[in-house]
């Protein structure tokens, strides 16, 4: 088996054991299931059926013949087809009538965004993998040069995940917000994305993949605190209050359940 | 009782078995995970051409092998967790760390589901150790074998413990009647 392939099962046993651990304590949402289902083929079909065609099409218009250094209205064209072709399609698992219908919570709009998400991010894996084995120089490499494609992979399910449930939150609210939450996914993934392009239009250095990466990584990561704060606020969980220590001239509360009047 | 309760009567400790968990299961499996990746760096030093990268590889690898051995331990200490009660004072244990709560500052206990953060800690499906900060509650010392859902809090006036007893009505019975004692 090709090295990549070893390399894309460590990605899918790390990614895997996290989406478990997380859809466990969602309490094994069926509908957060059927959005990571739904999500792991849609990034083949997106770059092979939507992304190849749509930049051979900008490609033809903003730099016909391929003559000279990419003009700026070529690379800002090249930088957006990804964030709103992706950003598009994985909220492809609101068509499930039963899921669609349940997006009526900060909470539910979490729980699929990072379902379709993270199935989205981990079907790239193997879809770049898949990639990799075609190329004379990778392909018969053994796995443990692929230690950069594992982190980043993770990295990037994660990403998918965090900005799937922007859209999705956007949605849940409806009317404008839905368009803004699905602007503001394509935002965070041009921002993924920027570095990659920067550097292949030899604009910035081999160092700024990397740097974009770890900025949008530290955005995703507050995005994602703000959105779960937002789906889980403090106190919302089950609780029972069990025993108060009485202050003098104060009745001790009764056992109740939280939420209970 | 279908639990390891046992009351000495000359100092009236009850002993308190944690929960039964997985939690060992998956520090073994991060374990096995931070040997996987070290061995697949030293492969990679060995083929690589440069000093600097070979070095890398190396650091890399030496620090992923003390993770694992860390999260061995842990998953050893994670079988030991348990609890000891007397009418002063709660203990809790896991392998040799323990913590003291005495029954006089304890103000508030309550069983509720926490909130996980995304910040750094010894929280792990099935085991919980040490100072793990919680969504909107702050930081938790955790000694319990559950690490969000079902956890018995108890508040003093400086830190918050949380707790998973395997018999928690017959463990909550004896701490409120301690408490009020106390």
């Amino acid at each position: 088996m090709y090295g990549i392939y070893w390399a894309a099962v460590i990605v899918t046993a790390v990614a895997g054991f996290v989406a478990v651990v997380a859809w466990r304590a969602w309490d094994k949402d069926r509908y957060a299931f059927a959005a990571f289902a739904i999500g792991l083929p849609l990034s083949a079909l997106v770059n092979e059926y939507v992304k190849a065609p749509l930049i051979s099409a900008i490609q033809g218009v903003a730099w016909p013949g391929r003559a000279g250094p990419a003009p700026w209205g070529f690379l800002l064209a090249a930088l957006w087809v990804a964030p709103l072709t992706e950003e598009a399609v994985k909220l492809l698992p609101l068509t499930i009538p039963g899921l669609r219908s349940s997006l009526d919570r900060p909470s539910s709009a979490l729980k699929y965004g990072m379902g379709s998400g993270f199935g989205f991010g981990l079907g790239e894996a193997w879809y770049l993998a898949w990639g990799i084995t075609h190329s004379q120089a990778y392909a018969r490499l053994p796995f443990y040069y692929f230690t950069g494609y594992i982190s980043e992979r993770l990295v990037v399910c994660f990403a998918h995940g965090v900005m799937t449930s922007v859209a999705m939150t956007g949605i849940a609210r409806g009317g404008p917000a839905a368009a803004g939450g699905y602007l503001g996914a394509a935002a965070l993934h041009a921002l993924l994305n920027i570095g990659a392009l920067l550097h292949q239009a030899r604009l910035a250095g081999p160092y700024a993949p990397s740097l974009a990466m770890l900025v949008s990584l530290i955005v995703l990561a507050a995005v994602f605190e703000r959105l779960r704060f937002q789906a889980f606020p403090a106190g919302s969980a089950a609780g029972r209050v069990v025993w108060v220590k009485k202050t003098p001239g104060e009745a001790e509360p009764p056992s109740r359940k939280e939420g209970e009047s | 009782m279908d639990q390891e309760t046992r009351a000495s009567d000359s100092t009236q400790v009850r002993r308190y078995p944690a929960a039964r968990s997985a939690g060992w299961f998956w520090l073994i499996l991060i374990a096995l995970l931070c040997f996987a990746i070290a061995g697949a760096s030293l492969l990679a030093a060995q083929a690589s051409g440069s000093f600097i990268g070979a070095l890398a590889m190396i650091l890399s690898a030496a620090v992923l092998v003390i993770l694992g051995l860390m999260t061995l331990l842990l998953s050893g200490w994670s079988r030991t967790v348990r609890y000891e009660l007397s009418p002063e004072r709660l203990v809790l244990f896991c392998g040799p760390i323990r913590y003291n709560v005495l029954l006089a500052d304890v103000k508030r206990v309550s069983k509720q589901d926490l909130r996980m953060s995304i910040w750094s800690s010894t929280r792990f499906p099935g085991f919980a150790l040490g100072n793990v900060p919680c969504g909107g509650i702050g930081n938790v010392v955790m000694c319990s074998t559950r690490s969000l859902k079902g956890i018995i809090l108890i508040e003093t006036g400086t830190r918050k413990y949380g707790i998973t007893p395997v018999d928690e009505e017959s463990f909550l019975a004896d701490l409120t009647d301690y408490l009020e004692a106390s």
